[in-house]
């Protein structure tokens, strides 16, 4: 340094600018080496690390679902289905914190929660995060789904259009889409198909695009289950179910209905059940159960209809044999037996009829132990029906070598031995069908989706014969007088032959085997028509406060439900012959001061509808519509006047008279059976709200008044008129 | 006649740094437009208004290059002095954006003082030290190109704009040693952050604090100076080192976040963190050839905003592999060490020291952009010349370059060495 002040400032500069030069490049040379070697590290060495983090952020694999197999009833109705829906999830770490707010509003506001709600969960640091789940499309929509970070999924969600009615059977999915219960859980590895995947490319946004070069796998759907449950008949058992359940305040009840000859399950009904499109507000998973296959119950008196086949098969009696009946009480064994009204002496058939459990008893003394347990075993008791449905149990009977000395008269009357419902109901469609135990079924077939080719088709089982064909008509025509003049009287529907027999037992305590004091399980299993039985049927009620009697509750549930299948179908309408000829028998109906309404239908409808209802009328004019209606004396007789137009000038004066509005006229249709009610406001373009089965005995709006179109017209029916 | 002048005019041109130059304007224009296309419109807008940012510039450089050099070295004092004041009225006046105050709004374009500050700052030291009639290492040269650094520096801090900050600070020294002055003075300016970096870096180890100092001791040994100066700088450094740990310890902890989060952008995955992140993924996968223009992922699936802008890079080492960034690296190369090597055989003072500012602010940007979207350096906001996107920065540049290529044809030439 002291020697460089001496030096001339300009030479100094110039005398050093060498080293200065090769100092300020090695400089720039070391730095630039630096930039080089961390290039060489990332770009090279590691270049697969970042690749592969790369290909992490861009490629997402998704699952492509697989749709579902839809779960049909024998008539092809749709019980479960499968809606588009939507879920909202987010990666909070790519939301700005202004979008945040944004979103927390815009779902606050949605789904009617608090704002802090969503934003707790957007403050989380994980990537990914529920917001909603399942959300249908209409609200979907209303979601602001442009955000950043804000993920939309699209997928199906079951849904059953007929609710809590065959819930039990069906059962119902979980949040994704997995069987849970019931059949959707038996049957899901033919309801769930293979679902598909597919690698797509993701941008920073988080929205996805199909890219073609990547690999992927298409979905394959499952497939349609055909049940031979009919839909009709479970929701008039749900329905009248649930009236007799609250209606006699008891703590709960079933209803099965069988095809006698080939064993297919009809109906199926556990009350209460719960409502499969939200299973997760139920917090007790016994709801859940077909408690019809997996629970037990004793079944008391229903159980004297097996008693009675092996003593008539085993000729031990005839239905006229006479039995004494001891007025009301025998001992046996240091036991005192009653019956629950005294009799003194009565024919075979008479002590089916009025349910004697001495004379029952009686009878099965001199069976054996032996034969009625073959019979009882020959029903299907003590063994699972091998039904298509899980869970079943197989109940309780005992083995005759365990038996003490009242086992036997107690089995003959249906104590000391536990029963599902389906047994029950199983062993009635022997009796029913003259003597052959089917194996029982829900599932009629299986369907491929994609050509609709059946896969699998069952076809009824046959198990054994039970006892010969005389023996069962004869037990039928005993349940028969059971249901005319004996305990099953409430069954009785005019027109109808129904069999069948009611039963009250203690309720075995669930856990501690016991029998309870107060609590009563009252049954009734019966079939019907008597002569060529089409449905067996059994209905239990279980603990009902009001009246403990099964002759009460079961009975009446029986034959609400029997009277709405009836009216409800047209099959059972012909077989039975029953719907006109009562409508002849019932001179209660004034037919001239009913009037149906058949302006504005084509001629040959309106003269349909009055040959129906026996109405005289006459046509004037040659239209091919009434265009005017009016009662006129034909001397003595009242004649409903038709006036008839061309299709044309009626519909111009039909819109003339609609013209005030979309404003309908409502057509009389009181008096019209429920189908005839609901085809005339159909053709009016009216939708129907029917409450009660049978005839129309009332209308709201009234004839004549308007009705707005999307509003509906409530008819109330009755049985008859 | 004319047409003689402009073939003159163009013989004389200095291709070394006029060719690279554009090479990294026109690699540019092709990144840009590779980060933008699968965007918004608005983002796709960005390559059109860099185009026309491109052709006004290269109308400014030969502009700049017309320009005698004598009246660029007159006019620099004055030309230091507006661009002071225009900062000093960018802060009052100017339109926010990006959360700074920079820009003056001029139509759909805006113009950055801080830009024109880089060059101002840096002809004003060239011109102060060329007028210096002291020794060149006399420590009044340093007080003088510390001052007219120290002002600018402060005001765009202030807006705030780290980046081009640092950019017109970087210069001061590398010019300084240029002009002169000692390597012992630069050793006792540097050691006192050494120490203090060496201190927290190893966590307050005492055993490291002793041997920082030990080497500094050591250093001071050998350089032969007055013991007082020897001891005095000793001192400073024993001082700044203990008192580096009660400093630290009294910061809030959101302040020593701040920092602990310059120093290492990858500890903060929300803000900088992701996109030096994304940048170093997009890079790494680009691997050695790169996957072709167009083709980057992470480019063209967008998951670096605003990538045209500071983090250009990761574009050519994603679309064009390590190839790309050694050829990026070389064009760079050339074109600063031409400029050195004009530095060191033009005859003029001024010329000389604002060749290595050019060269120096060049390099400095490269480095410290490519180390922050490698993730080595912290995130600044530094772009890379000619390549970023943005108007004045780009105008900056060339007209830089303008000034180069003007003393390049009008240099005397020495003997080369």
């Amino acid at each position: 340094m002291m020697e460089e002040i001496k030096k001339p400032i300009e030479d100094l500069f110039i005398k050093k600018r060498v080293t200065r030069l090769r100092t300020i490049a090695v400089f720039f040379v070391l730095l630039a080496i630096g930039v080089v070697i961390r290039l060489f590290m990332i770009q090279m060495v590691n270049t697969s690390t970042y690749q592969l983090l790369a290909k992490r952020q861009y490629e997402r694999r998704v699952t492509l679902d697989a749709e579902r197999g839809v779960i049909y009833d024998r008539n092809m109705n749709k019980i479960a289905v499968n809606l588009i829906n939507y879920s909202f999830a987010a990666d909070p770490s790519f939301m700005k914190e202004a979008d945040k707010d944004k979103v927390a509003e815009n779902f606050a506001l949605v789904f009617k929660k608090p704002k802090s709600e969503y934003r707790k969960l957007l403050s989380k640091s994980t990537a990914f995060v529920w917001l909603e789940r399942r959300v249908s499309e209409m609200t979907a929509r209303q979601i602001n789904d442009s955000i950043r970070g804000l993920i939309k999924l699209q997928s199906l969600r079951r849904h059953y259009p007929y609710g809590k009615a065959a819930a039990s059977i069906i059962g119902f999915t979980n949040i994704d889409n997995q069987g849970s219960s019931g059949i959707e859980l038996d049957q899901q590895s033919e309801l769930g198909g293979l679902d598909g995947w597919a690698i797509l490319q993701a941008d920073a946004l988080g929205r996805l695009r199909p890219n073609p070069d990547y690999p992927h796998q298409e979905p394959k759907n499952g497939r349609n289950i055909q049940l031979t449950i009919d839909m009709n008949y479970q929701t008039i058992a749900y329905q009248e179910l649930e009236k007799t359940v609250t209606d006699y305040d008891a703590d709960d009840g079933m209803v099965i209905i069988m095809a006698p000859g080939t064993g297919e399950i009809l109906a199926m009904v556990n009350y209460p059940g719960f409502d499969p499109n939200t299973p997760e507000k139920y917090n007790s998973s016994n709801l859940f159960r077909n408690r019809a296959v997996t629970d037990l119950y004793e079944p008391g008196s229903t159980f004297k209809a097996f008693s009675a086949v092996a003593a008539l098969e085993e000729r031990v009696r005839k239905p006229e044999d006479r039995i004494n009946c001891e007025n009301g009480q025998i001992k046996l064994y240091n036991q005192v037996i009653h019956d629950s009204k005294k009799h003194g002496t009565l024919t075979f058939t008479e002590v089916v009829q009025k349910s004697s459990n001495i004379g029952i008893i009686k009878t099965t003394q001199i069976l054996g132990e032996e034969k009625l347990y073959q019979y009882v075993r020959a029903f299907g008791f003590g063994n699972e029906t091998g039904i298509d449905l899980e869970g079943e149990i197989r109940g309780e009977l005992k083995h005759p070598a365990a038996w003490s000395g009242l086992t036997l008269p107690m089995i003959s009357i249906g104590q000391e031995v536990g029963v599902t419902a389906l047994q029950m109901a199983n062993a009635y469609s022997a009796i029913a069908n003259g003597g052959s135990l089917y194996k029982p079924y829900v599932i009629q077939a299986i369907i491929d989706p994609s050509n609709d080719d059946k896969t699998a088709h069952f076809e009824p089982q046959f198990i054994r014969s039970v006892a010969s064909k005389e023996t069962m008509t004869s037990v039928a025509g005993m349940l028969r007088e059971a249901v005319i003049g004996g305990t099953g009287h409430r069954a009785q529907i005019k027109g109808v032959e129904v069999a069948g027999k009611t039963g009250t037992a203690q309720k075995i305590e669930q856990g501690s085997r016991t029998y309870s004091k107060d609590k009563f399980t009252a049954s009734f299993a019966g079939f019907f028509p008597v002569k060529n039985p089409q449905l067996v049927f059994l209905v239990i009620v279980n603990n009902p406060r009001k009246s403990i009697w099964g002759e009460a509750s079961a009975a009446t549930t029986a034959r609400a439900i029997v009277e709405k299948i009836i009216n409800s179908s047209d099959a059972f309408a012909k077989s039975i012959n029953r719907v006109m000829a009562e409508l002849e028998q019932d001179s209660t109906l004034e037919k001239n001061e009913l009037t149906p309404d058949v302006k504005y239908l084509t001629t040959e409808t309106a003269k349909n509808i009055l040959d129906k209802l026996e109405l005289p009328y006459r046509l004037i004019g040659s239209g091919d519509m009434v265009a005017d209606q009016a009662w006129d004396f034909d001397g003595e007789k009242k004649v409903l006047l038709l006036k008839t137009g061309s299709q044309l000038t009626v519909s111009e004066a039909q819109l003339s008279e609609e013209s005030t509005g979309a404003v309908k006229r409502v057509p009389d249709v009181r008096g019209m059976s429920v189908r005839m009610a609901m085809n005339r406001l159909y053709e009016a373009g009216i939708d129907v709200k029917i409450k009660g089965s049978g005839f129309v005995i009332a209308q709201y709006p009234r004839a004549g008044k308007g009705i707005k179109s999307g509003e509906r017209c409530v008819i109330q029916c009755r049985p008859s008129l | 006649m004319v047409v003689e002048k402009i073939k003159n005019f163009l013989s004389d041109l200095d291709y070394f740094l006029l060719i690279p130059a554009l090479l990294l304007c026109g690699i540019g224009l092709l990144c840009i437009y590779s980060a933008t296309v699968s965007g918004s419109s608005e983002l796709q807008f960005n390559f059109t208004k860099q185009l026309i940012h491109f052709a006004i510039g290269l109308l400014l450089m030969f502009l700049v290059i017309l320009i005698p050099i004598r009246l660029i070295d007159g006019a620099a004092i004055l030309l230091y002095t507006i661009t002071v004041i225009l900062l000093i009225l960018v802060l009052a006046t100017g339109s926010v954006r990006y959360g700074a105050q920079r820009w003056f709004a001029l139509g759909p374009f805006s113009l950055q003082p801080s830009e024109i500050a880089k060059i101002a700052t840096m002809i004003c030291i060239a011109r102060m030290l060329a007028l210096s009639r002291v020794n060149p290492a006399h420590v009044a040269n340093i007080f003088i190109t510390f001052s007219l650094t120290l002002i600018p520096m402060f005001l765009v801090m202030k807006q705030p704009d780290l980046g081009t900050a640092l950019c017109i600070g970087c210069i001061a020294l590398p010019i300084l040693y240029w002009h002169g002055i000692s390597l012992f003075s630069i050793f006792v300016m540097f050691s006192p952050i050494a120490t203090v970096l060496v201190h927290i870096g190893s966590g307050y180890s005492f055993e490291a604090f002793i041997l920082t100092l030990f080497v500094i001791l050591m250093i001071l040994y050998f350089s032969k100076r007055k013991t007082g100066i020897i001891l005095a700088v000793f001192a400073l450094n024993i001082i700044v080192g203990l008192s580096s740990e009660p400093l630290w310890d009294s910061l809030k902890d959101y302040q020593k976040e701040r920092i602990l989060n310059f120093i290492e952008p990858e500890r903060d995955t929300q803000g900088s963190g992701y996109q030096v992140r994304q940048s170093k993924i997009a890079i790494g996968a680009g691997g050695f050839s790169g996957k072709g223009l167009m083709e980057g992922t992470q480019t063209q699936l967008k998951f670096l905003p605003e990538q045209h802008t500071d983090f250009i890079f990761s574009v050519i080492g994603e679309e064009f592999g390590f190839i790309g960034a050694v050829v990026l690296l070389t064009l760079f190369g050339i074109m600063i060490f031409r400029l050195i090597l004009i530095a060191d055989v033009v005859d003029d003072k001024f010329a000389s020291l604002t060749l290595i500012g050019i060269a120096t602010l060049f390099s400095f940007q490269v480095m410290v952009n490519i180390g922050m979207t490698t993730g080595i350096m912290p995130v600044t906001g530094i772009p890379l010349p000619f390549l970023s996107y943005g108007g004045t920065a780009l105008w900056t540049n060339l007209c830089l370059m303008g000034i180069a290529l003007n003393i390049s044809m009008r240099k005397k030439v020495y003997d080369i060495h």
